[in-house]
This record gives C-alpha cells, structure tokens and sequence, in this order.
C-alpha cells in the first residue's frame, strides 16, 4: 500500500515541477528566437549569395534533454496500447528547438548559417525506455 | 529569393490536447481494460475448474502433494486425527487421500493445504473438548477441498501474475500488492459452503450434528491466540447463523451428547 502511495506523490511531484520547468524552458527558448531571428538558417547546401565571403566556419549546439517521471509512466501506458506517444512531443520540440538556438548563439556574428542538419541520439537509461534525449544541430557559418 | 525573419509554425508538433484530460482518460481506459481482463479470466478459470473431472483432480493434487514435502511419521495423536478425517471422507467422494497432521503451535488455527494435507495446531487442539467439535473444524477443511477452493485460489493468483506480466516495470509492485490479497483467503461465500458441507459430512459420518457448532461458538467469544486465526477467517456470528439454519432445513439431530477427547 505504501509503495503505491510513494509512487503517487512521485507522480504528482513530477507532473507539478516538470510542468514548471518546461514553461520555463519554453520561455526562454521563445525570447531567444526572438532576439535571433535575424540570423537566417537555412538547409540549402550553397549560400544565398557566393560575394563576399570573409569565412565560414563549422558551428553546432547540442543540448540533453529529460522528461519528468509521468511523462514517463504515461509514456509506459501509451506503449501498452500502440499509438503516438503524444507527451513525448514537448520533449522532441524543445530539444531541437534548444540545439539550434545554441547553434545560433555560437555564431552570433555570422550573416547565414547553411547546410543546417539535425541529428539525435538517445541515452537509454535501461534497455526498454527513453530516459533523455540528445540532439545535436550543426551547419556552416557564413561570416561576410 | 529575400529572407523574411519570421518565426516557424510550431503549432504542428505539439499537443493538440492538453495533458491532464489526456493522462486522465488513457489511466482510465488503461484501468477498465485490465479490470475487464481480469473479471474475463476469473471467468475462463472458473468454468474450467468446474469441468475438471476426478481423475484430474486427483493427478493435479498429486502432483502438487509431491512439491510440498511433509512430516512422514505419524505418532498415535495423529493416527487418531487421521480416523476423524477419514471417517469424514468417506461421505465427501474426493477422489484422493486426505492426510492429516498435527502441528506443534500454540496459535489456534487449523488449515488445508492443497495437495490433500490438513494441519491442526496443538493450540486448536487444547480448546477441543470432544470429538464432535474436531469433526465440525475437519469437516469444514474438506469442504474446502470439496469446492476446490484451493484450485481456484491457486489459479487467482496465476491470472493476477499473467496480467502484471502486461504492465510495465514500476507498477508491477503496486500489482503484487493486490494479489496478496487474494492470495491465502477464500472468500466469505467459500467458508460458509465449507461449513454447510461440514455439517453435512458430520451428519453422514455420525448420524447427527451434535456439537458441530459449539467449536465455533468458543471461537466467537474471543481469546487472544485466536488473532491469527482470526485474521484469515471472516466473521464468525453470520457463519454461526447460517450454520444453524442449514441445519434447522435439514432436520438435522442435535443434542448436547458429545464423544469425549481423549488427549495424548
């Protein structure tokens, strides 16, 4: 009876702080793309415009990301059945969102970043579930 | 070709739907799916126990007997135990032996294995004082292996382990916590079919029900090593009405005539 009550308040616990944490994280990543707007990012393979060029350089952001605990037990139910994983969405969006901010920010003097390229990979923290995710964004920075 | 800053449309790869009314109804129709599942198989076991033929039930408690290593010798206590027991048998038609042991315990209890074995505590044994009274509790535990009821609870507890097999890792404690409960009880329905083919047992073996309620009424007024017994073992005043009342239909013979004990 206490375990399951234990794991209740785990339950409650990781839905109220990880609902606070990810506002959180979301905020952030909304006034950064704000402020980086004016850096474009495309995936062509050759620049917009081939005058000019003083250099270009190889930049990346990788960031890991974790869900709470009832993302995860939710994630354990929606595996019982089939299905899209639907509370995993939030994870993905951040984190992909999160690498290429930071791969923004580490050129932030650059006029274009091309060839952007998204990767990930998963740290399993047991063989059956995803317990992060890493995401990693890198491209070519085009100083002018 | 102009670069416009704009942001993307992120909309697409978020939830729709906000995420306390969806966990909601997925717990739920995880919860109802395995309740259904559960009540489907109870069902499924409970219709094959009841077309399980002696033979089989005979090989089965054989089978399990062997798993379950007991006491070999048996001093002059419990020869004598064993004839109540098989004098009792002999009006049950359970298609194997019964054996019958008696257990060094101060705790009053007295039990049924599966596998055909039934211990008696020297406790229980100390509050007997006539042969009537061992008949009523010995009665009462073949029937319990009259109905099956060791079957059915054995198999309970094999359905409610299939189903944890289904649910993930961290839960499956939270699973066996449930199956405890089902595990070594049976259920009020259970004792109180064991009691009528209790009576039924002493009526066919003795001829009347002298005494069969009295072991039961002692048990009601309470003492203090019956609280083990008592944990296992529902409400005794209902048991003892319904007892009576089977016996009244029954017109069974009742008088106060009881067989002296002797203790070894």
């Amino acid at each position: 009876m206490y375990e399951f009550i234990y794991f209740l308040i785990l339950l409650v616990l990781g839905f109220i702080v990880g609902s606070i944490l990810e506002k959180k994280h979301f905020k952030s990543i909304n006034e950064r793309e704000e402020k980086l707007l004016n850096l474009p990012t495309i995936t062509l393979k050759k620049p917009l415009n081939e005058e000019n060029i003083v250099q270009t350089e190889l930049v990346y952001g990788s960031v890991v990301v974790s869900i709470d605990f009832f993302k995860k037990f939710i994630a354990g139910l929606v595996n019982f059945f089939g299905g899209n994983i639907v509370v995993y969405d939030t994870l993905l969006n951040r984190a992909r969102r999160e690498a290429i901010l930071r791969m923004k920010e580490s050129a932030l003097n650059a006029s274009e970043i091309i060839n952007l390229k998204v990767e990930t990979s998963s740290i399993h923290k047991s063989a059956k579930r995803i317990g992060a995710v890493e995401i990693t964004a890198y491209g070519t920075a085009i100083y002018r | 070709m102009k670069y416009s800053a704009k942001k993307p449309n992120e909309d697409v790869n978020l939830p729709q739907e906000h995420i306390v009314p969806y966990s909601t109804k997925l717990i739920v129709s995880f919860i109802l799916s395995m309740i259904i599942a559960y009540v489907i198989l109870l069902g499924v076991v409970d219709i094959i126990i009841q077309s399980i033929t002696p033979k089989q039930e005979k090989a089965l408690t054989n089978l399990i007997s062997k798993e379950i290593k007991i006491a070999t010798s048996k001093t002059k206590a419990d020869m004598y135990i064993q004839k109540v027991v098989d004098k009792l048998a002999k009006c049950s038609d359970i298609p194997y032996k019964l054996d019958a042991y008696i257990m060094q315990d101060k705790q009053i209890n007295a039990f049924a294995l599966p596998g055909g074995t039934i211990y008696i505590t020297t406790g229980m044994l100390k509050i007997i004082k006539s042969e009537n009274e061992l008949a009523s509790v010995m009665g009462h535990e073949i029937g319990h292996f009259k109905n099956k009821d060791h079957l059915r609870s054995f198999s309970t507890s094999i359905v409610t382990g299939f189903i944890s097999l289904f649910i993930p890792d961290s839960y499956s404690s939270m699973v066996n916590g449930m199956t405890d409960f089902s595990k070594m009880k049976f259920s009020q329905v259970q004792e109180e079919f064991a009691d009528k083919f209790g009576i039924d047992a002493m009526n066919c073996a003795y001829g009347n029900v002298n005494g069969a309620t009295i072991l039961f009424e002692k048990m009601d007024r309470g003492n203090s090593e019956l609280e083990h017994f008592m944990a296992s073992h529902p409400s005794f005043k209902s048991r003892i009405k319904k007892m009576k009342d089977h016996i009244k239909d029954k017109n069974y013979i009742y008088s106060n005539k009881l067989i002296p004990f002797n203790k070894d």
